[in-house]
């Protein structure tokens, strides 16, 4: 098999686990994890696209993507913060109050 | 005369009865605080007012078109125009419109000016005037326009004044069901009308005069045809011909000037005028032709005789006028257009003086109207009594009166033409006979033998006799318009028929043709008829106020049972039909159809809530779920 499909199962395979992650896991730090770990298989897949088209505009679009990742994790977590204080927890099972 | 008041002169015809209606319909008793404030003398004064000008601008358009044969016609503005679909309100002033026009606002002008004597014991009366001045609106509208389509706004506009005047009294029920009646019985017809319209601009992508008139396609014939005959079923609604008459008769319980304005010289004549008008159409039918003579025929002699029975002053003119329609339908049908309008306008001047005169005569009786309890009122009412002479006479056709002129040629015609006959005859003839009888009748049983019941004080005010004797003038004089062509034949003058002169560019003249009788026989003929049935009359109901023959009289005074058939036929199926639809369609459906509307969001809002558990995860999974069906739909596409 070649590289680049290895490296494309590879990439879905990633997402999937992120993908499970985010659904199956209640503790809120961890679904950010997943998210991370999606937002990263899509970064695996846009460079090996790069790679194999010969084009450098993936490569950059995974910079936009690290960058605007690092913004999410912090809003996530701050967010995260207030979310403990108000309900005691960050399991998403016990911060159903607002329903949506 | 200047350009811009000529060019312009059918919208202000139009317009001045309009600006009267807003005038006593919305100025006016906004001015008196309430409607029932109103003065019946400014109300009336401004209607009448307004009349009289359009009546004057009605006289200079006449006299515009002395001088030339084409229409003033008047683009006022495009109501639709999309793509092929153009519809534009034309304002078309021709010879017949003339015509029409002057009847409308000239014995409208007479008969407002009578309603404010009639009308002087009534609070709020301007809203009788603001329907009479909208009346003239629409049947004005109707009579210029130069489209069907706005003929038909002024023949519905027609229509609800009817059903507004008839009903004027409307706090007893037997006038809100008149009018009811009247209504209901017209829009049989009109929808007639309206799928005439439909099949016409189907046929010929126009409902303009003008241009229906090259579009009468021979390949067409059979739509052609059934449009004709629809068009004719609209006209008998209207005008009160077999089978759709009955609603005239119960329309007298409107005040009697609107009977003598609305119900005798102007809007039921709105079937004649369009037959006229479209002449072009029907004349491609000769069988249609046949029929509409026989209906006419018949009609003349069916009103007729129930005329004869009927106690009720205003009804006997009702079935009256019933009859002379009958009788410019059978003109129509024979072909001879013009004297169909030439009776027309006769008719118009001695129905609205005998209505009106009969207005008078229940004016002086106290709002009385049956004649059993009148008699004698010559010496009381004397104006009246010779006025209604005159009326009478017209009716009746004697020499010199203007009936004798237009009946007469009505007969002649139907004989010499190739669609009339004998058997066309004899029915005008004995309808001829008829309308002396049941004239003659009126006048012994109110005016002449014994007051019975010592009722009529009092001859009516000027307002109210004025109208009556220029109407008498009319009555009397007005036949020298169409005098025949034979008698100036025979004299070596040049031909006299001014009627047919003026109407020719508009209406072809009914060929000349030689009769088995000529025309100075037939006149004969018809004056011999209404002398005897005026002798018979007088002699019979000098002493009893009955038909001497019991079996008839049973028949007529149900008037042939005709209600009483249509009742069972159309109007008892109806109700049930309907009571049905309030029982079961109404309570069952419509009115809980609301409430399940209401419950069925309920329950399924219900079902819906447990979706929305506000657990962050379950959301995700749907929308992960909506996902991966989005790109299974479009991998699924793609390989198809």
């Amino acid at each position: 098999m070649e590289t680049g499909t290895l490296l494309h199962l590879l990439s879905a395979y990633l997402f999937c686990m992120g993908l499970l992650t985010l659904l199956l896991r209640r503790n809120t730090i961890v679904m950010l994890m997943g998210i991370e770990l999606m937002l990263n298989a899509i970064n695996l897949s846009f460079v090996t696209f790069a790679h194999e088209l010969q084009q450098v505009s993936g490569q950059l679009q995974v910079f936009f993507v690290i960058t605007i990742a690092a913004a999410e994790s912090a809003v996530g977590l701050s967010i995260l913060v207030n979310v403990y204080r108000n309900f005691g927890s960050i399991k998403t099972n016990l911060t159903t109050r607002m329903r949506g | 005369m200047s350009e811009p008041i000529l060019s312009s002169l059918p919208l202000w015809i139009l317009l001045l009865p309009l600006f009267g209606f807003l005038l006593n319909g919305l100025a006016y008793p906004l001015a008196a605080k309430g409607m029932g404030r109103t003065h019946v003398g400014i109300a009336g004064g401004i209607a009448t007012v307004v009349m009289f000008l359009s009546f004057i601008l009605a006289c200079m358009g006449f006299v515009a078109l002395r001088s030339s044969n084409g229409p003033l016609v008047q683009p006022l503005y495009d109501w639709v125009a999309i793509s092929d679909l153009k519809i534009s309100l034309v304002l078309h002033l021709d010879r017949l419109s003339s015509l029409m026009t002057l009847i409308i606002t000239g014995i409208g002008t007479l008969i407002h000016l009578y309603s404010i004597g009639y009308m002087s014991h009534e609070k709020g009366a301007a809203r009788f005037f603001a329907y009479l001045n909208l009346f003239c609106f629409a049947m004005l509208l109707l009579v210029l326009s130069d489209n069907l389509l706005f003929v038909f706004f002024g023949w519905e506009g027609v229509g609800l004044c009817s059903y507004l005047l008839i009903s004027y009294w409307y706090s007893e029920e037997a006038n809100a069901v008149a009018a009811r009646k009247a209504f209901l019985v017209n829009r049989v017809g009109d929808l007639g009308f309206v799928l005439a319209m439909c099949i016409l601009y189907l046929n010929a992508g126009t409902l303009s005069f003008s241009a229906l008139a090259q579009h009468m396609a021979p390949e067409a014939m059979g739509m052609l045809g059934i449009a004709a005959v629809l068009l004719f079923f609209a006209a008998t609604g209207k005008s009160a011909q077999l089978p759709l008459y009955v609603w005239l008769p119960d329309a007298m319980a409107g005040p009697t000037p609107v009977s003598a304005l609305i119900h005798a010289a102007t809007m039921v004549t709105a079937g004649i005028y369009l037959f006229a008008r479209m002449h072009f159409m029907f004349e491609l039918f000769p069988n249609l032709m046949v029929l509409v003579a026989w209906t006419g025929a018949l009609t003349a002699l069916f009103a007729g005789t129930i005329a004869l029975v009927q106690n009720d002053i205003k009804r006997v003119l009702a079935y009256s006028t019933v009859s002379q329609l009958g009788f410019m339908f059978l003109a129509l049908g024979v072909g001879a257009y013009q004297t169909a309008v030439f009776h027309l306008m006769t008719h118009a001047f001695f129905k609205a003086l005998l209505f009106l005169g009969a207005g008078s005569v229940i004016h002086g009786c106290d709002g009385e109207q049956d004649m059993r309890k009148m008699g004698g009122l010559a010496s009381k009412l004397p104006l009246t009594h010779i006025t209604m002479l005159a009326g009478s006479a017209a009716i009746i056709g004697l020499p010199v009166f203007s009936g004798f002129f237009s009946k007469d040629e009505i007969l002649y015609e139907v004989l010499v033409q190739p669609r009339g006959g004998w058997l066309l005859f004899a029915c005008g003839a004995v309808a001829a006979f008829l309308t002396a009888v049941y004239t003659v009748r009126l006048l012994v049983l109110t005016f002449w033998g014994q007051a019975r019941q010592g009722l009529g004080g009092h001859e009516s005010p000027f307002v109210m006799t004025l109208p009556l004797v220029i109407l008498a003038v009319l009555a009397t004089v007005g036949g020298f318009l169409g005098v025949p062509h034979a008698w100036t034949h025979a004299l070596g003058l040049e031909s006299m028929h001014s009627l047919s002169a003026w109407l020719s560019p508009v209406i072809p003249a009914a060929a000349m043709l030689e009769g088995p009788l000529s025309e100075g026989v037939v006149s004969f003929l018809a004056v011999a008829l209404g002398v005897a049935g005026s002798i018979v009359s007088y002699l019979t109901f000098r002493r009893r106020f009955d038909l001497p023959l019991p079996g008839l009289r049973r028949l007529f005074e149900g008037k042939f049972f005709v209600d009483e058939i249509y009742g069972a036929l159309f109007v008892k199926p109806l109700y049930r039909a309907g009571e049905w639809m309030a029982r079961v369609l109404e309570v069952g459906f419509v009115q809980n159809f609301g409430g399940w509307l209401g419950s069925g969001s309920l329950w399924s809002g219900q079902r819906m809530r447990a979706l929305q558990n506000g657990d962050l995860q379950a959301f995700a999974l749907v929308l992960t779920a909506g996902l991966v069906a989005i790109i299974g739909i479009l991998l699924v596409w793609a390989h198809v």
